[in-house]
C-alpha cells in the first residue's frame, strides 16, 4: 500500500524545497554523519543500505528531473562543465577515502558502500551528464 | 532523456554491479598488500568508479515512473497490483525459498517465525530487502 501512497503524493509534489529537504536528510543518513553519532556514542543504522531514507532523495530527484526536464537542458546547455567538474573531484574523493581508510588498516567493508558523500555527488552527476 | 538512454543507463550500471561484486576478491588482497602497482589496485580503481549504479537504478525508478505517469491520473489500486506483480511476488517467492533452504525444507513453528520476522523487518537477506524497499517507494 505504501508503494502507491508515496509515489502518488511524489509525483504531485514539484517543489525544490521538498527535493532540499531530502537532500539534508539523505546528508543526515550517510558517512561521515554515521561517524559523529559513534563519537557521541548514539548507535546508528545498521544497514543504511536497507534504510528508506538512504534512497528517497534519489527517486525524488528521479521524478523531479522529469517534471522540470526542459528547464534542466537549459541549466545543463549553461552549467554542463560544472558538473564534469563534480564527478571529477567527487571520483577523486572516493579513490581518495578509499586509499586513505585502507592505508590506516580500516576494513575495507566500512568504506567501500555506497553512503558516502561523495558518491552522492558522484552518482548525481553521473545520472545527469551521460544522457 | 528518452528510452534509448535510459537504457543505456541501465546497462552501464548492471556492468558496475557486475564490477563492484567480482572485485570483491582485490578489495580484500589490497587490503592485506597496500601494493598501488598490482593488478588488485587496479581492480579497486575499477570498483570505485562503480558505486553510482544502484543510486542510478534508484533515479531511474522514480524518473521512469515519472515519465509513465506524467500528467496522468493514477488509479491507486491499478498502480498498487501492478508494482505488487512486479515487486511485491518476487519478494515474496525468494524469500521463501530462501528460508526454505535455511530451515532445511522443514516446515514448523520456527519457520513461520522467520518467515514473518523476515517479511515485515529485515528481509531474508539484505539484497533481497532492497526489493521490499523498491515496493515501499
Amino acid at each position: 500500500m505504501l508503494s502507491s501512497v508515496s509515489f502518488y503524493y511524489f509525483i504531485k509534489i514539484n517543489n525544490k524545497i521538498f527535493l532540499l529537504i531530502l537532500f539534508i536528510l539523505q546528508l543526515y543518513n550517510y558517512s561521515p554523519t554515521d561517524k559523529i553519532f559513534g563519537f557521541l556514542g548514539v548507535s546508528y543504522i545498521i544497514f543504511p543500505s536497507t534504510f528508506l531514507f538512504s534512497w528517497l532523495f534519489y527517486f525524488y530527484l528521479g521524478i523531479f528531473l522529469k517534471q522540470n526536464e526542459e528547464k534542466f537542458k537549459l541549466f545543463l546547455a549553461k552549467y554542463q562543465f560544472l558538473l564534469v567538474f563534480v564527478l571529477l573531484i567527487s571520483f577523486i574523493m572516493m579513490v581518495y577515502e578509499y586509499l586513505y581508510y585502507s592505508f590506516n588498516r580500516v576494513p575495507f567493508y566500512n568504506y567501500d558502500h555506497f553512503h558516502r558523500y561523495s558518491v552522492l555527488f558522484y552518482a548525481v552527476s553521473f545520472f545527469i551528464l551521460l544522457p | 532523456m528518452n528510452l534509448y538512454y535510459s537504457n543505456i543507463l541501465r546497462i552501464v550500471s548492471i556492468i558496475a554491479v557486475l564490477i563492484i561484486h567480482t572485485t570483491y576478491a582485490s578489495q580484500k588482497q589490497f587490503a592485506e598488500e597496500l601494493n598501488l602497482w598490482s593488478f588488485d589496485a587496479f581492480f579497486v580503481l575499477l570498483n570505485q568508479l562503480a558505486p553510482f549504479s544502484v543510486p542510478v537504478f534508484v533515479m531511474l525508478s522514480g524518473y521512469g515512473l515519472a515519465s509513465k505517469y506524467h500528467q496522468k491520473e493514477i488509479n491507486l489500486k491499478e498502480f498498487y497490483v501492478q508494482r505488487f506483480s512486479k515487486i511485491g511476488i518476487p519478494f515474496l517467492f525468494w524469500t521463501i525459498l530462501l528460508l526454505l533452504i535455511r530451515h532445511s525444507f522443514i516446515i514448523d513453528e520456527k519457520f513461520f517465525y522467520d518467515l514473518i520476522y523476515y517479511l515485515f523487518v529485515t528481509g531474508v537477506d539484505y539484497h533481497i530487502f532492497l526489493l521490499l524497499f523498491c515496493n515501499v517507494i
